[in-house]
């Protein structure tokens, strides 16, 4: 069968990109590049989801994981002061912990997955249009519906909103664009390219 | 089978991209200076470095942005299943959206909306 062996390759290329991705994150000294191997890290898991027939799966992958989990990284990123972890070198202390941690966490969660039954996986092939089956089940109030959790969702969104601009903000004057208020270290030397060319080399480095 | 046209697909978009990189760097002739190594703005000459630091409202709209990514695809299977479920999945999505549009109100009176 060419069709089985393709799909074997396939599976073999983008499990194997996805770890190689995910070492890069790890291992960059700089952070915006590690956000760009994260987008790509977070791909390749899509494209195991289309793999697995989980076209939905992997389509709200792309679009709430690659698309805005990511850009938020890059913004939080960009929000700090610094993004070269360059002076940064861990104490052989903070190398242990981390690695009993990483090493407690890999145990539990393969002995999560090892002891799920998987009882769908073995009942044969996926539904053939799974976005319709999750719509009606999550729009669903008999039981078996999950139209509970689906406004629950909703309120958990708002708290998330609401919680991020709270703690953000700092109280403008009504009818004031919002600013972080000042309180954030380099918060004056906002970029203004108008105002900084002074010179009729832009002020590059030479 | 559809997977063989997804398969081709990629591997030649994926050589167009490589192709012309490999080709460029085999035929291109390699004469850096320091003018070619500043980053390309669109003619503009760069100030400074590219690193600064952004204004902590761009991070609040990425927030509300990724709150609303999050409805848009909770929203889809929803879209699908619109048929079958008629009235009731109206008047549910309406609820779920009702909730949100409570927060982008809030963001809107606290003017996070403005434009800094």
């Amino acid at each position: 069968m060419i069709a089985s062996a393709i799909y074997t390759v396939l599976f073999y290329a983008i499990a194997a990109g996805t770890i190689l991705l995910a070492l890069a994150v790890v291992n960059t000294r700089k952070l915006l590049r590690a956000a760009v191997a994260l987008m790509g890290a977070l791909s390749t898991t899509a494209g195991l989801y289309a793999m697995l027939d989980a076209q939905f799966l992997a389509g709200v992958q792309v679009l709430v994981y690659v698309g805005g989990i990511v850009v938020l990284i890059v913004f939080a990123i960009m929000l700090t002061r610094s993004g070269e972890l360059l002076e940064d070198n861990p104490t052989l202390k903070r190398k242990l912990v981390g690695a009993v941690i990483s090493i407690g966490f890999l145990v539990s969660s393969v002995g999560a997955v090892w002891g799920s039954p998987f009882a769908i996986a073995s009942a044969g092939k996926a539904p053939a249009n799974d976005a319709l089956m999750i719509g009606k089940a999550l729009l669903d109030y008999g039981p078996g519906g999950f139209v509970v959790p689906f406004e629950v969702i909703s309120l958990l969104l708002l708290a998330a909103m609401l919680g991020g601009i709270v703690i953000a903000r700092k109280t403008p004057p009504t009818g004031q664009p919002f600013t972080s208020g000042g309180d954030l270290p380099g918060e004056a030397e906002v970029y203004h390219p108008l105002s900084q060319r002074d010179d009729e080399t832009g002020g590059r480095a030479s | 089978m559809n997977l063989l046209f997804v398969i081709s697909f990629v591997c030649l978009a994926a050589g167009m991209v490589g192709g012309g990189l490999v080709f460029s760097f085999l035929v291109a002739p390699h004469r850096p200076g320091a003018i070619k190594n500043t980053p390309y703005e669109c003619g503009e000459q760069p100030i400074g470095q590219a690193w600064i630091q952004f204004n902590v409202g761009y991070y609040l709209f990425g927030l509300m942005f990724l709150v609303f990514d999050v409805e848009a695809a909770f929203l889809y299977p929803w879209a699908v299943a619109f048929r079958q479920m008629g009235t009731v999945g109206l008047i549910e999505a309406g609820l779920f959206i009702l909730v949100l549009l409570v927060g982008l109100a809030y963001a809107w009176k606290k003017g996070v909306l403005e434009w800094v």
